[in-house]
């Protein structure tokens, strides 16, 4: 099929966040998608080529995407979309051509639904004798779930799960935006990605106020936050009277943002940028086969590495290692394999360290808290998410930790990015339990501190916040 | 049913508690024995426990036989254990665990104090609504206090009637809202209140814990005649919202000494934080001047701005530099015809630097 113009309200090339080719928006077809089972249901590219999105009904703007698929992406060598197979023996690593789909692949019905039955409430009596009864608050602080499960929906995985499925679609309000902030979290499976991020995203929408002081607006992209939470695992988490754990991110699972805000910023300027986050399965990262779905990585603006607390061994105030890798290195390989080769492409010298901020956090500090560790112990507990101008100090101190306590390994990132803090910080605050958390010990501690650190080292806001300087500033537009 | 069932009495050295199950078999109340340890002190139990009989049928008459939570029932009389003389028997709720008397808490173990927000506001709630109730049928409690309270881990209840006195026309009432805002002081703050009204400092203080607390005590302790009264006080207890994290601070306490590991893996991190911002000081220099957002004089437009000499005269030199950049910064327009003129002065010396600069 061939039209003749592209969409009034996008610009000619749209860069895919997720493969990273330039699609021609002249070509490329927008779909309604049904955001449960994640299926096209309505073809809209006439009617959005006449008008645009207000071509396509109010209630469906959200959930019209554009389309990425070979025959649109511009990086193509002219004529034919072969796969390349240079010689260069890096270059399998790193591609920026979207290699081999496998787009008549079955799908199959997803079968990772779990059943959340309401939390065991913890019967025992807390430690001091002061302690109140769950039960006492009678007229209390009538925290309601406000987030109704609803059935997990199944999801059609994609054809092979190494691959990108293709074709894959981005929002089309996100095409519309001149500057993005693509955030991606990096670390091994079971670190505590997912969970970090849902804490994340909570405080956000909770913290309207003091985002408002630091001179950002933000709020949920599209219907993004609704689409969100209705995910049966990340309702119950959120809901004060359940607090389920959330299912493992699956390898299968589309390579889609998790979430994205607009956020406009005094400090820019009232620029409106649209920030999103990456959160895949851990075992990708691991995983030479699965390049394909990785290649979202070389688009991210910044990198949130998610340090699992759970996998340092020892006690007795000192801890002797790690029980398992965390896969940050693999990632930084890549990377630097990345930028070697674009760099060689553009005839310019590699950047090293590379050219974005990162965050390195901790995370299930309280793990460590409860083993009274100092330096854990020295930060988790404070009320510090705004209080910017000791991210350094404290940087420096989880640096120390990882250093003595036999988590080397966490610090790759300190040496691999231009810029880097360190954090100490817990999703849950205390451990999962049958598939749930204890409701009095839950709270989220210091989750919004790394991605703060990292908006005022991207530029988003200002820097001197955390007492930095020389910050690239947001990536501009195309 | 044992006769003391639950837990290890507690004492004082004049009295002696226990505290055991409901001896009429109710599963959701619990007894509390309190026994003298010597003649004098058995004397006034004796007469304490004819205010509590007082008291509850006081109570009973108005409620038709219902009896708050919050306050102790009066059950009778009894000789006590050990030869003591005289026991007296009040019936509570019973709560979740082992009650105990405040006071023999604290002393015992003095780090139970500050207590949660939480359980500050259940305090606040169940003291008052128990004078709330005592007031009403025309009692003064008249020893509200640590010595007084039981808490049982769902509720706290006012069970001592010492110096419990009829008081028809309400007026003493006041007293008793009085010290169950210093009570509530001392469990919330961890220390008992020193003077007669609250420092505003600790009116903050209590607000960020317990949002409304400080305001509430520091109207409860109010000028007798401004006081609140203990209804009121009710209805605000209920009204206090517990400020989420309230204790955590937001600064870290200070760094101990690294040890010799420690401290080289902080000077190494320095360093690379050194290095990197070096690079990034290369790879994004500062925008140039022109980009900046130009300074501007820190004078309101809108007053008349004095001489440059009056600047010189008054504030030195630096000030007068200051000044006299700002003026250059400002459009020519606005500018009085003195900088104008030192303006063009200025950018003669420049040009004429720029052109002998060519020459060589
Ligand atoms: N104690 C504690 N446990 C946590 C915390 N966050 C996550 N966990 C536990 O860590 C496990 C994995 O958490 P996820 O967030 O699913 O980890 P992930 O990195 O997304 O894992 P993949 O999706 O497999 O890559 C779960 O069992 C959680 O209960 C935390 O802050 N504290
Ligand atoms: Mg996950
Ligand atoms: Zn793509």
């Amino acid at each position: 099929m061939s039209y003749p113009s592209r969409p009034a309200d996008l610009p000619p090339t749209v860069n895919c966040p997720y493969c990273l080719s330039h699609i021609d928006t002249s070509r490329a077809r927008s779909v309604i998608r049904n955001i449960a089972t994640q299926e096209v249901v309505d073809d809209v590219t006439d009617a959005v080529r006449r008008r645009g999105l207000l071509g396509v009904a109010s209630y469906d703007r959200g959930n019209t995407y554009l389309e990425c698929r070979r025959e649109v992406r511009l990086d193509l060598v002219q004529g034919e979309y072969d796969y390349p197979g240079t010689a260069d023996p890096l270059d399998d690593m790193t591609t920026v051509v979207m290699n081999r789909p496998g787009e008549d692949s079955p799908t199959a019905a997803f079968t990772d639904g779990i059943g959340f039955d309401d939390p065991e409430e913890d019967e025992s009596a807390g430690p001091s004798p002061f302690s109140l009864a769950d039960d006492a608050d009678e007229d209390g602080d009538g925290w309601e779930s406000t987030t109704g499960a609803q059935p997990s929906p199944p999801l059609p995985p994609p054809a092979d799960e190494n691959e990108l499925p293709e074709p894959h679609y981005i929002p089309y309000e996100y095409c519309q935006v001149r500057r993005t902030l693509n955030i991606g979290l990096i670390g091994t499976s079971s670190s505590g990605k997912s969970h970090l991020l849902a804490a994340m995203l909570y405080r956000m929408q909770e913290e309207e106020e003091r985002l408002a002081e630091l001179g950002l607006k933000v709020e949920p992209f599209a219907e993004m936050w609704e689409y969100y939470v209705q995910r049966e695992d990340i309702a119950g988490f959120f809901a004060p009277d359940r607090r389920t754990v959330l299912r493992r991110t699956s390898r299968n699972d589309p390579v889609e943002f998790r979430m994205a805000y607009t956020v406009t910023s005094t400090w820019t300027g009232e620029e409106t940028y649209v920030v999103s986050f990456f959160d895949v399965a851990g075992e990708l990262f691991l995983d030479s086969k699965a390049r394909s779905r990785l290649q979202f990585i070389y688009g991210l603006d910044a990198y949130i590495f998610v340090a699992d607390g759970q996998a340092l061994y020892g006690w007795g105030g000192k801890r002797r290692g790690l029980r398992h890798p965390s896969g940050f290195s693999n990632v930084i390989n890549k990377l630097r394999q990345n930028e070697r080769l674009v760099a060689r492409a553009k005839g310019k010298t590699p950047q090293n360290p590379l050219p974005q901020p990162a965050v390195v956090v901790l995370a299930k500090a309280d793990l460590l808290l409860a083993q009274k560790e100092y330096w854990v112990s020295r930060w988790l507990e404070l009320d510090d998410d705004f209080v910017l101008k000791t991210v350094d100090e404290e940087s420096e101190d989880v640096y120390v930790y990882c250093a003595t306590n036999g988590a080397r390994e966490w610090l790759y990132p300190v040496n691999a990015f231009e810029d880097v803090t360190l954090h100490f910080a817990s999703a849950t605050g205390c451990e999962e339990q049958d598939g749930h958390y204890n409701k009095r010990k839950f709270r989220h501690m210091r989750v919004l501190r790394p991605l703060l650190s990292l908006f005022a080292m991207t530029g988003l806001i200002d820097p001197k916040t955390i007492n930095h300087a020389y910050v690239k500033g947001v990536r501009e537009p195309l | 049913m044992t006769e003391y069932a639950t837990g290890t009495p507690q004492g004082d050295g004049r009295y002696r508690y226990f505290f055991r199950d409901d001896s009429s078999g109710d599963t959701q109340r619990v007894e509390v024995l309190i026994e003298a340890v010597d003649p004098q002190t058995a004397e006034q139990l004796a007469a304490e426990a004819a205010l509590a009989e007082q008291a509850t049928e006081a109570v009973m008459n108005e409620t038709g036989g219902r009896f708050p939570h919050s306050l102790a029932e009066y059950v009778g009389t009894r000789t006590g254990t050990n030869g003591a003389q005289s026991t007296l028997v009040l019936r509570m709720p019973k709560g979740r665990g082992q009650p105990f008397f405040l006071e023999p808490k604290i002393q015992q173990t003095p780090g139970i104090l500050p207590v949660s927000p939480k359980v500050v506001r259940k305090i606040a709630i169940d003291i008052y609504e128990a004078l709330t109730v005592l007031h009403s049928v025309g009692y003064v409690h008249g020893a509200v206090n640590t010595e007084s309270l039981v808490w049982n881990r769902r509720e706290a209840v006012l069970a001592r009637y010492r110096r419990m006195a009829s008081d028809p026309d309400g007026r003493q009432g006041a007293i008793d809202v009085a010290d169950a805002a210093r009570l509530l002081y001392h469990v919330a703050i961890g220390r008992p209140l020193n003077g007669d009204t609250l420092p505003p400092g600790d009116q903050r203080e209590l607000n960020s814990r317990l949002f409304g607390l400080g305001d509430l005590i520091a109207a409860a302790l109010d000028q007798q005649e401004r006081r609140i009264s203990a209804s009121e006080a009710w209805a605000r207890a209920s009204r206090l919202v517990p400020v989420e994290n309230s204790t955590a601070a937001a600064t870290p306490a200070e760094r101990r000494e690294d040890s010799p590991e420690e401290a080289e893996a902080r000077h190494r991190f320095r360093a690379i934080r050194t290095r990197h911002e070096d690079i990034r000081r290369r790879r994004y220099p500062p925008a140039p001047p022109s980009a900046e957002p130009r300074w501007t004089p820190p004078v309101s437009e809108e007053l008349p701005s004095r001489s440059l000499g009056r600047v010189l005269l008054d504030e030195g030199i630096g000030a007068f530099a200051r000044r006299l950049l700002g003026r250059i910064g400002k459009p020519a327009a606005a500018a009085s015809r003195l900088v104008s003129g030192k303006a063009a002065v200025l950018l003669l010396v420049i040009v004429l630097v720029v052109l002998l600069g060519r020459i060589l």
